[in-house]
């Protein structure tokens, strides 16, 4: 061979090597699985992950179009490498099985706010800060955090996303969907800011996060009742000592 | 080689500008011979640092490749009880490669249980477990459900039939035995589910146990009566296994 | 731009084969009129791609601007959807890295190619139709992902339709490349040409096959992040720092007279960058939700990555020695250098934030955003802009107008740069720490972040002052207005402590 076939040769190898490393065989591996479920006499029952559909399908592509992805981050990371389940932003760690559906996944690689991977769990953040109650996380709040983050959560650098809101004349009677503004942000008399059918789709998807589920290959941490019964020797589960 | 033979509409004849003959030139004739590379052997500092650089790349992977498993998502599982014996807690095990789900542990079975007692037992015991006044016995707290768990066991394969004494009230009524629907693994998540719900957090009880009391009353098809059941020892059994937790 | 430069004169045609500092043998006008032809032939492709290259570093600078003036001031600009920081940040990303990173590497490395196999360019209308086609699906690419049509893959935001009009763009070029190493007449493949033909093949089985595990081929979940991480990073190394590597290892000799130090170490450096660069594409999702062993993987080459690192550094730092007064003279030896030392920098900095260790302090912070500024801006782009101040002389025929403009857009960049990455550095430290710190909640951890950006939109400023400056003076060079030829363009008089 020549010194020139010896160097393509040499670089189809690397090229090779390197997909066959980090494409292919991690597809073998991932490409295989399938959502956990229970088979009982023949009936398949409580299915994790499931593909989402309606308005979560919506508001995902809503998700992606605004680039949440750039600040959000959809994973949470393991007890021992970070505190994002002391921080309530998950019970467990995500795994693979989490994101089977998602097309693709928003795992995100900066955190330039909180991470989102079960922002529609009731769990989700629930710690309280300086002696306030958790905040309950609705649709609601979500719409006016969308409109004017500012008037929530204080200073941050969250920004406004009033295109995805329309202000009109109060036809009658003030509708039901519109936002209770006050201060800066409030509409002028007479005038009602309602969301358009892209935010609310972008809330609805929000709402459907939620990877807390337990799968066999991350456990949230058990129960408090179960751990504190002693287990019978033969059924210690297959963690190592 | 001639200039007028370069090729492109845009080319440069360098004969017919002497302004350009001389720009050109005067750019290019400064220019020294094109790089070459002397052969030189490595320093021998170098080849050090690049064998360290190998052998640590090496030992990282040998120490946290994590089985080339699908299923371990924290590297320390890779060889946990050699390396940090103290950092791997059970709760964020994960499972083991090449082992199917973990799914005889405790927490599974509770959840199973929770499952089956809902499908199965809790149209007469009902969903708290106080049964029903008069018809069905309650489970809370009875000395059944808290006591030999290979009793309950026992009771959830073979059923009972006449008359009963629970809590201090009478029962009379027929429980058909579900040693025919039920396998192993759910009678014992039956049973830990109740222990563990109703039985003020008695101990769990195992697939095996549940097997092995299957096994000793094979030849049986009639239900248990009060009598025997109040009879009922380790000493009925034939094949005592060694007694669950403590 | 060597001391040769003394004995010739814009007048007169230069002296033929008169004994110099070196022996340039007999040959040497030959020599000379055979670049001139070569340099004739790559005029049109290679300025092509300079040019547009830096309308896209200039459009790159604004919408980083404003991606950044964002980041402080969340309500500037915020009631245009266009211009949403989910959209303008991507958009920034992709103008910089497809509009100016690989269009004037493109253009450094097919004159670079045609130099080093001494042979002309054929067809040049080739390469200008495969940058026109590059240009324009990029255009339509950047203007998809600011209308919120991109594709949501991180790192991969361009639509199917415009890649495929710029795979066509680079198929042209690339073949145009590996037609002129076929038809070499310099037998000896020197240590540049490995580089550049590992990027030109490098990148095309890259960007197609990732292309179309995501678009086509029905990839499920975790896998297409997977593909993503692994695009990225092979982009990063197999085609930027190839290409950079290979400028590097040309001007750096060329300019100081020096045959490259050691051929070996070259060797050894360049395979194990080949094997090793394809393999550490998972540590981008470190921490994340990806079978150990992937990730391990990727961490385990990355410390391996050490030997090319060292390799490389040692072989060029080696062939300096004695004449970094260089520094001081040469503009593109300036720019060359600054960038191979930037090179060594992030390089090492790589392979000890992939480091579980450390990685979970910086992951998902600005630190990991300082190191991506790190490689493809103090590195990649200063040896660019280097190769440019260099080639674009040899194509247009007069030398640089200013050498004051030259030395404000070298500061410029340098101390922009400087400032922009240690300050992210830090910044991400700082927010790296208190994420771990179970005392700080994560509002204070926010408030961490807003001490640093305005600090990186005025770095920004500085370092798109320096370009406006750069592309003003290639402006000038298009219309000739220039020093007339002769004298190369230098910071400081060269030779004075030579005589």
């Amino acid at each position: 061979m020549s010194r020139s076939t010896h160097l393509i040769v040499g670089l189809f190898g690397s090229f090779a090597v390197s997909c066959f490393a980090l494409v292919l065989a991690p597809q073998a591996q991932l490409g295989a699985l399938q959502p956990r479920f229970t088979e009982e006499d023949g009936k398949i029952s409580d299915v994790y992950p499931i593909d989402q559909s309606g308005i979560a399908l919506q508001g995902r592509r809503i998700y992606a179009r605004e680039g949440c992805v750039y600040c959000h981050t959809q994973q949470v990371r393991d007890t021992q490498i970070g505190l994002d389940v002391a921080r309530g932003w998950g019970a467990r760690r995500t795994v693979a099985r989490d994101y089977l559906f998602d097309t693709p996944p928003f795992l995100g690689s900066t955190r330039l706010g909180p991470d989102l991977s079960n922002v529609g769990a009731t769990t989700w953040r629930n710690e309280t800060v300086g002696g306030t109650a958790p905040v309950k996380r609705d649709a609601r709040w979500h719409l006016l955090h969308l409109y004017d983050p500012t008037a929530l959560v204080g200073e941050t650098n969250h920004p406004p996303y009033r295109y995805l809101f329309s202000e009109r004349k109060i036809s009658g009677q003030r509708s039901v969907d519109a936002l209770n503004l006050a201060g800066k942000s409030a509409p002028a008399a007479g005038y009602e800011v309602v969301p358009t059918p892209e935010a609310v789709a972008l809330v609805g998807y929000l709402l459907s996060l939620d990877r807390n589920a337990d799968l066999p290959e991350a456990k949230s941490l058990p129960a408090a009742g179960v751990s504190a019964a002693q287990p019978a020797p033969a059924a210690q589960p297959a963690a190592p000592q | 080689m001639d200039p007028r033979h370069s090729h492109g509409p845009d080319r440069v004849d360098y004969r017919e500008s002497s302004q350009d003959i001389t720009e050109v030139h005067a750019a290019i004739q400064r220019e020294h011979r094109d790089p070459s590379a002397d052969v030189t052997p490595i320093p021998l500092w170098l080849a050090a640092i690049c064998g360290g650089a190998l052998v640590w790349g090496a030992a990282y992977l040998g120490v946290f490749h994590g089985g080339f498993s699908g299923n371990v998502f924290n590297e320390r599982l890779s060889n946990p009880d050699l390396l940090f014996p103290q950092r791997v807690l059970a709760s964020e095990g994960g499972a083991t490669p090449g082992e199917t789900p973990a799914a005889t542990g405790p927490e599974a079975l509770l959840a199973d249980g929770k499952k089956q007692y809902a499908a199965i037992c809790a149209a007469c015991h009902q969903p708290s477990g106080a049964g029903v006044p008069g018809a069905f016995p309650p489970l809370i707290g009875t000395e059944y459900v808290t006591g030999d768990p290979k009793r309950l066991i026992a009771i959830i394969l073979k059923g009972v039939v006449g008359e009963i004494t629970v809590d201090g009230k009478v029962y009379n009524n027929a429980m058909p035995g579900q040693g025919t629907v039920l396998n192993d693994k759910k009678v014992a998540a039956i049973s830990t589910y109740i222990r563990h719900e109703f039985g003020q957090g008695a101990s769990p009880v195992t697939p095996e146990l549940s097997a092995e009391t299957r096994k000793a009353f094979a030849s049986r098809n009639e239900q248990w009566t009060e009598a025997e059941l109040k009879a009922f020892s380790s000493g009925d059994v034939t094949a005592a296994a060694p007694a669950p937790a403590q | 731009m060597t001391a040769v430069a003394q004995e010739t004169s814009p007048t007169t045609v230069p002296p033929i084969a008169t004994s110099t500092a070196t022996s340039d043998g007999p040959n040497r006008e030959n020599e000379a009129i055979e670049r001139a032809l070569i340099d004739g032939s790559t005029r049109g492709p290679v300025l092509t791609f300079f040019a547009t290259a830096l309308l896209w570093l200039l459009l790159s600078s604004l919408l980083g601007l404003i991606a950044s003036i964002k980041l402080h001031s969340p309500g500037f600009l915020s009631d245009f959807a266009w211009l949403t920081y989910g959209r303008v940040y991507p958009a920034y990303i992709t103008a910089f890295t497809y509009g100016w990173c690989s269009l004037v590497g493109m253009g450094v490395a097919v004159w670079l190619m045609a130099r080093l196999c001494r042979v002309s360019v054929r067809i040049p209308s080739l390469y200008i139709v495969g940058a026109a086609l590059w240009n324009i699906g990029l255009l339509l690419g950047v203007v998809s992902i600011l209308a919120g049509q991109g594709r949501p893959v991180e790192g991969m935001e361009l639509t199917s339709e415009s890649t495929w009009m710029m795979f066509a763009g680079f198929v042209l070029i690339g073949l145009g490349g590996v037609v002129l190493y076929r038809f070499r007449r310099q037998t000896v493949a020197y240590v540049s040409v490995w580089y550049l033909l590992g990027a030109f093949f490098w990148f095309p089985w890259v960007f197609a096959t990732a292309n179309v595990l995501i678009s086509v081929s029905e990839l499920r979940g975790v896998m297409q992040s997977v593909v993503g991480a692994w695009y990225v990073q092979s982009l990063n190394l197999w085609w930027f720092t190839s290409l950079g590597l290979a400028a590097a290892y040309f001007f750096i000799p060329k300019v100081i007279r020096r045959p490259v130090y050691s051929y070996n170490l070259a060797s050894i450096g360049f395979w194990s960058f080949a094997f090793l660069s394809g393999l550490t594409g998972m540590v981008r999702l470190s921490g994340g939700p990806l079978p150990a062993w992937l990730v391990t993987l990727s961490i385990s080459a990355s410390i391996m990555m050490l030997v090319p690192i060292a390799c490389v550094t040692a072989n060029l730092i080696i062939t300096m020695k004695g004449q970094y007064n260089m520094v001081y003279h040469s503009p593109t030896i300036r720019f060359v250098f600054f960038g191979a030392i930037a090179f060594s920098i992030e390089s090492v900095l790589a392979v000890f934030s992939s480091l579980r260790s450390f990685d979970r302090i910086v992951h998902f912070t600005q630190f990991t955003s300082a190191q991506e500024q790190t490689l493809l801006y103090a590195f990649f782009t200063m040896v660019m802009f280097g190769g440019m101040y260099y080639i674009t002389p040899r194509l247009v025929g007069c030398e640089w107008l200013s050498s004051s403009m030259i030395s404000v857009h070298f500061w410029g960049s340098a101390y922009g740069s400087i400032f922009l990455i240690s300050l992210m550095m830090f910044a991400g430290l700082a927010q790296g720490l208190s994420f771990i710190d179970p005392e700080a909640n994560f509002s204070q951890i926010l408030q961490v972040g807003q001490l640093y950006f305005p600090g990186r939109t005025l770095a920004l400023l500085l370092i798109s002052g320096a370009h406006v400056v750069f592309a003003l003076h290639f402006l000038l060079m298009l219309l000739r207005i220039g020093q007339p030829g002769g004298e190369p363009t230098l910071f400081a008089p060269l030779g004075s402590e030579k005589h």
